[in-house]
């Protein structure tokens, strides 16, 4: 029996629908799970043929004798595959172990680490300047050191959801944002890197035999609030020609600098004074509904394309459409437990809505956004132009009310 | 005494006890913290229901606001003859709306409407939360 063997996912968003996916392809799909609650909710993965629970998915000892004794049974392993952080690397060395097609296991792993990715690529002018705090660096020495490059940002190597992304605008609040970022991250080295103002955009990948076959723009709306959180998704970014020539021939030489010759990512990137930066890179299809995004604008299921890559088949990208499509993320502005959510199905009524999700249950307490999980509700719109698309899904999102009781 | 009367002075003595209470929350005052009480609980409404003896709970009607209630506050007591007056309490649904469905009830809104009552006609007091008085409902997202 064909099997793909997955390793790690979320309830809902790009991990989740890489699982239907596999499944709607034939594939007898296995997931591999670290959380129990995963097996005792277990209608939430009815796509799912076999759970494999382990205690550290990491533990690759172990995880090479579940996929051998799935051999045993008669599985046909095709493709060992994560779409979560911190397993897409460690997904491809699994897949390299057991012979599988190989996707670049080296150059995911180098987009893990947001250190090493910038130094590997600090000689391109897509960097922006960036230095490192060492754990035994003291305060005082950077203070002197960056005063005048204030405002600034402060990440840890390894998080994702702009989960502790912190910008640091006075040397008050640097000391501050180190406090905090050493006690969640604790003896880890932190990336400090210049503010950069500009739009932002997300550019997916999806590279097969060392051919870019698949780029796709997509500008965010970012939502500052001490945290960065992404609240808007226009497919397709607005570049113009120039600026679209530009961005090819950087990600040609992002990827060609990092060596990926089959495999997805995304990229976050500015466009600041016409100059293409990289915010960050990151070895898999942006999690949510991003599939959704480009499948809405052009037709192609971008997430299959990327597991025919892990199977070793060609992927094939055809544009089938082209439409503007808006994806609006709410946050909310309290803490509170929910009691209830009203407008759903108000606002698939509106012309253009083509998917709303909502992702919190009745009873679960919700706060203001610290990362991108505390975004609670997707609507997504399409329409012939950006303006349009961008309208119908702000509408559409009035609808949606979260009842809450402070908490 | 008749097992009736008996039954009735008893539902006057249990509401006689909780109009106690209920003025204990609003009009204690005591040496260290004065009204202390009154703060922690948020209200002067202990919110009842009362059952009458068919097994319903009693409901009542304002024609003037065109709202119907089985919510109700104590207001007083007249032990004689077993009488009580209370005031309805509006049933508002999450959205703030009235509501007379028991499921959709979240909070309870003190109207000023009395009623009395003749306490022969109840066989027992169900009790509320007090939380039914002081509950807020956030809206979110605000746009």
């Amino acid at each position: 029996m064909k099997t793909i063997v997955f390793i790690g996912s979320y309830k809902y968003g790009t991990s989740k629908e890489a699982l239907m996916i596999a499944k709607e392809m034939g594939y007898y799909v296995v997931l591999c799970t670290d959380k129990t609650k995963h097996i005792t909710s277990n209608s939430d993965f009815s796509e799912v043929d076999q759970i494999v629970l382990m205690e550290d998915l990491l533990d690759e000892q172990q995880m090479v004798e579940e996929i051998t004794s799935l051999m045993d049974q008669g599985k046909q392993i095709c493709a060992c595959v994560s779409l979560i952080d911190p397993y897409v690397s460690y997904a491809a060395s699994i897949s390299k172990y057991f012979e599988l097609a190989e996707t670049s296991t080296d150059s995911l792993r180098l987009m893990e680490d947001k250190i090493a990715i910038r130094e590997k690529l600090k000689n391109l002018p897509i960097t922006p300047f960036y230095t490192i705090f060492q754990p035994e660096d003291s305060l005082e020495k950077l203070e002197n050191e960056f005063k005048s490059l204030l405002p600034f940002i402060i990440k840890p190597p390894i998080s994702n959801g702009s989960k502790d992304v912190l910008l640091v605008e006075t040397i008050e609040k640097f000391a501050n944002a180190l406090k905090l970022l050493k006690k969640n991250h604790p003896n880890n080295p932190l990336l400090i890197e210049e503010f950069l103002q500009g739009p932002q955009y997300l550019i997916e990948i999806l590279v097969y035999n060392n051919d870019i076959k698949f780029l796709g723009l997509v500008e965010q709306e970012v939502l500052y609030n001490g945290r960065f959180i992404v609240t808007g998704y226009r497919f397709p970014g607005k570049v113009d020609i120039a600026e679209y020539r530009s961005l090819c021939t950087c990600i040609s030489k992002i990827i060609e600098e990092i060596g990926l010759e089959n495999g997805s990512c995304h990229m976050e990137m500015k466009l600041v004074s016409g100059e293409w930066k990289l915010i960050e890179t990151n070895p898999r299809m942006a999690g949510g509904e991003m599939n959704r995004i480009i499948e809405e604008g052009t037709g192609i299921n971008l997430l299959k394309e990327i597991l025919k890559v892990h199977l070793g088949e060609e992927p094939i990208l055809l544009e089938k459409k082209k439409k503007h499509v808006y994806a609006k993320y709410l946050t909310i502005g309290s803490r509170g437990k929910l009691l209830k959510i009203l407008g759903k199905e108000q606002a698939l009524m509106h012309e253009g809505v083509r998917h709303v999700h909502i992702k919190p249950l009745e009873g679960r307490i919700l706060t203001t956004p610290y990362s991108m999980g505390n975004r609670y509700a997707c609507v997504i719109a399409v329409s012939e132009t950006a303006e349009q698309a961008v309208g119908i899904a702000l509408e559409a999102a009035k609808e949606i009310k979260f009842y809450l009781e402070p908490f | 005494m008749s097992s009736e009367i008996k039954s009735n002075q008893c539902i006057c003595d249990a509401l006689c006890e909780l109009k106690l209470l209920q003025d204990l929350l609003n009009n204690s005052q005591t040496k260290f913290f004065g009204r202390l009480l009154a703060k922690i609980a948020g209200t002067d409404t202990i919110p009842l229901l009362l059952i009458t003896k068919k097994g319903d709970p009693l409901s009542f009607s304002s024609t003037e606001e065109c709202f119907e209630t089985i919510y109700f506050r104590i207001e007083s007591i007249d032990k004689e003859s077993c009488c009580t007056t209370i005031s309805l309490l509006r049933p508002l649904d999450i959205e703030g709306n009235y509501s007379n469905s028991f499921c959709d009830l979240v909070r309870l809104e003190k109207t000023s409407i009395c009623k009395n009552v003749d306490l022969s006609r109840i066989c027992a007091i169900q009790l509320l939360e007090t939380e039914l008085l002081t509950r807020k409902i956030i809206i979110e997202p605000k746009w």
